[in-house]
């Protein structure tokens, strides 16, 4: 405790390292303002029932529905393409929906056929429930009061429940609807559309008596790709009603000709789902805010280093040692009053640059994807503490090897090297991979505020802002870092006199 | 002049990190070029920015590491002017890094996409950077922040550019593609080290004191953010 106080006192009694560690405080602030302040204003994208931003564009046959009823259909076919021709795109999506309007982002409930997952229940944006039997073609929507159930079956006779999920209001909109998210290629996305085949449609309960209307929802949309060049969104055929009553003899094919009295074909594109970052192309995420982590995670390396290698270039480390003779004491020191002072710095200057830039860009018409309170509270935390990592790390290796050029190289060397390859688009996805899981700078992943979504097909990579690792996971890959330099430390400076 | 040049090259030629640093810097820049060719799309200038590091390093060790050890009060006994010493180990540090870069730069034409004077172009960023790490290790005069300055200048601009879209603040940083802009930083920083070693205030031996000295680096590093941070505003300003 004493050497602690020692220790402190020799920090604090540096004018240079208090301006520092204060600098590096406000280098992130700084920062933060910049990065709020520039960029251009970037349309709001349609926001889901639970405040996140969403993809919400798909085409949609629909008739009103003022309280309870159902809807059944058979989907005979579905397949994708996109500019240059026919291709698979596995979460294309086909089937009926039931949705509280036709606004973006409202909510709703969808059973559907799939290109590559089998029967799905979709609901809110995130909620996905895989059918009992993938195989099913024969879909159905129950509505009864607020709740809907999802219905599935191969042969339109022996249905299976997949979920209920609610959707409120005194009138909704249901009926088709043909989705078709954009296709990974490469490092970019392409625009797909999907043509679905639909059997005779049976609407039972309180439809509105009108026909059906048809449209694309979301069609302005910053987080709909559109349509690929040459096609568009339509229904071709007369939608068929099939009059019969639900116990109709004789058995179903699961698809095929025997599946209703006609045909319709309905083409659309879009997806309904939460966006992920290419879909949200502009506007931006928390972590690019805090860029100026990296000024601060510099400066506060430097601070680090000299904490020990000035010791040693100025001969202070033998009137150090002549006073506390346990080199482990004077380490471990050192190193407390390094995390403390970091912890500080970090919380204020993190908390600061977060709040005042996402408020800045937001106020510039910038979308910023909002973060929960749980999400800003780990982020400034994580920070902080990644912050403090580095700094101690730094000491550890100017302990190692007496040499502050040494060291701060090493450190920033070390951790923004394999940053700055990890957020390189070039970089081979394999080689982002291991660096974003091994090195130190798998730390960022603490500033990760976007989840990657498993029924959207996107492209995942710490580029764009997904890191490998869960967020605390990459912390402690850092944190193991800092602990293994600083074991090798306490050897060393064990083993030797100074 | 002759003689100042022939003990900056004795100075460095007797030093084996700096030849390390030199090595290392070469291999970066060879096995990006190396990858390059192998991985269509990636930008050869990949290989630039892994050696770029190293050679600011070799810069500002040129300068910083007689203040860290003391030759400094010997090299201003025997070259009292204090331009003339810089100068020289300006004259020394192009030299030896210039022919060495060029020479990657001819070598690996063949290998990576930039080939010919577009290859020896580049490697010539190296030369720039080590000018870059030279000039600011005479203002800050420690090894361990003039490190620290450096690398931030070198790769902060590319994080700020892609983190909030304005690519100008890439295009006008040091590590730009662009040799003229990188030229144009290291005449800047050498024009301030200039300005730091003749200034009155330059206690060129070390104050005894390790809270004095480490205030005064400090200071110089703040001083340097702030240049640094009015380097990357006008910009905006001559733009808009």
């Amino acid at each position: 405790m004493r050497q602690v106080r020692t220790e402190w006192t020799k920090f604090r009694t540096v004018p240079g390292w208090v301006a520092a560690t204060i600098a590096a405080a406000l280098a992130t602030v700084l920062v933060a303002l910049f990065a709020g302040g520039s960029g251009s204003a970037s349309p709001a994208p349609p926001v889901g029932p639970d405040g996140q931003p969403v993809a919400d564009s798909f085409y949609f046959v629909r008739k009103q529905l003022t309280g309870d009823g159902s809807v059944t259909v058979p989907v005979t076919s579905l397949t994708s393409a996109a500019h240059d021709g026919p291709t698979d795109v596995p979460w294309a999506k086909a089937g009926l929906i039931i949705k509280q309007n036709t606004e973006p982002g409202s909510p709703y409930v969808a059973i559907m056929v799939t290109g590559g997952h089998g029967v799905r229940m979709q609901h809110g944006f995130t909620g996905d429930i895989a059918g009992p039997v993938p195989s099913a073609r024969w879909l159905r929507l129950e509505r009864s009061g607020d709740t809907v159930t999802g219905l599935a079956s191969t042969d339109g006779t022996d249905w299976r429940p997949v979920g209920t999920a609610t959707v409120s209001g005194p009138t909704v909109q249901g009926g088709l609807f043909v989705a078709s998210p954009p296709q990974v290629r490469g490092m970019g996305t392409v625009g797909t559309v999907s043509a679905a085949a639909f059997g005779g449609v049976r609407a039972d309960g309180e439809w509105d008596g009108r026909g059906w209307t048809s449209e694309q929802i979301g069609a302005e949309s910053p987080t709909f790709a559109g349509y690929p060049d040459g096609s568009t969104g339509s229904v071709k055929g007369s939608i068929a009603t099939e009059p019969e009553p639900e116990a109709e003899p004789g058995p179903r094919t699961g698809t095929g000709t025997g599946t209703g009295t006609g045909s319709t074909v309905v083409t659309g594109a879009g997806d309904i789902a939460v966006a992920v970052r290419e879909t949200l192309a502009t506007g931006g995420i928390l972590s690019n805010i805090l860029t100026g982590t990296f000024v601060a995670l510099i400066i506060l390396a430097v601070v680090g280093a000299l904490f020990v290698t000035t010791e040693h270039r100025d001969g202070l480390i033998l009137a150090t040692i002549a006073a506390e003779p346990r080199r482990l004491r004077v380490l471990g020191a050192k190193a407390i009053v390094l995390v403390v002072v970091c912890l500080a710095v970090g919380l204020i200057g993190t908390f600061l640059a977060a709040r005042l830039g996402m408020r800045l860009a937001r106020a510039n018409g910038v979308f910023i994807i909002p973060v929960t309170p749980a999400q800003e509270l780990r982020v400034v935390v994580g920070t902080a503490v990644m912050l403090a990592a580095v700094a101690v790390l730094a000491l550890a290796v100017g302990t190692i090897g007496r040499s502050g050029a040494g060291a701060v190289t090493t450190v920033v060397v070390a951790i923004v090297l394999p940053y700055l390859l990890v957020a390189n688009p070039f970089t081979p996805a394999v080689v982002a991979d291991w660096l974003a899981r091994t090195t130190p700078a798998a730390a960022f992943a603490i500033q990760q505020t976007i989840a990657p979504q498993h029924q959207v097909d996107s492209i995942y990579t710490p580029y764009v802002g997904y890191f490998p690792l869960s967020p605390w996971a990459g912390l402690l890959v850092l944190v193991g870092w800092t602990l293994v330099a600083l074991a090798v430390a306490a050897v060393v400076s064990h083993r030797r006199d100074t | 002049m002759t003689r100042a040049l022939h003990a900056e090259w004795t100075k460095l030629r007797t030093v084996t990190a700096p030849w390390w640093l030199l090595l290392g810097a070469i291999a970066g820049v060879v096995a990006g070029r190396v990858v390059a060719a192998g991985l269509p799309g990636v930008d050869a200038f990949i290989g630039i920015e892994l050696g770029q590091a190293l050679t600011a390093v070799f810069g500002v060790l040129m300068f910083s590491g007689e203040h860290t050890t003391g030759t400094i009060r010997t090299s201003l006994i025997a070259v009292p002017r204090r331009i003339s010493l810089l100068t020289a180990k300006a004259i020394v540090l192009i030299a030896v890094t210039g022919p060495l870069t060029v020479g990657i730069g001819a070598l690996t034409a063949g290998i990576g996409v930039s080939a010919g004077v577009a290859g020896i172009l580049q490697a010539s960023h190296l030369v720039l950077v080590a000018l870059i790490g030279l000039g600011t290790a005479t203002v800050v005069r420690d090894s361990a922040a003039g490190i620290g300055v450096v690398l931030g200048l070198l790769y902060l601009p590319a994080l700020l550019a892609q983190a909030t879209g304005e690519a100008w603040v890439q295009r006008f940083a040091p590590s730009t593609t662009e040799p003229g802009i990188t030229a144009g930083w290291a005449l800047a920083a050498l024009a301030a080290g200039c300005l730091a070693i003749i200034h009155p205030t330059n206690t060129i031996i070390r104050p005894t004191s390790p809270a004095g000295h480490s205030a005064n680096v400090i200071i110089r590093l703040a001083n340097a953010i702030i240049r640094f941070a009015n380097a990357v505003i006008r910009p905006t300003d001559a733009r808009d």
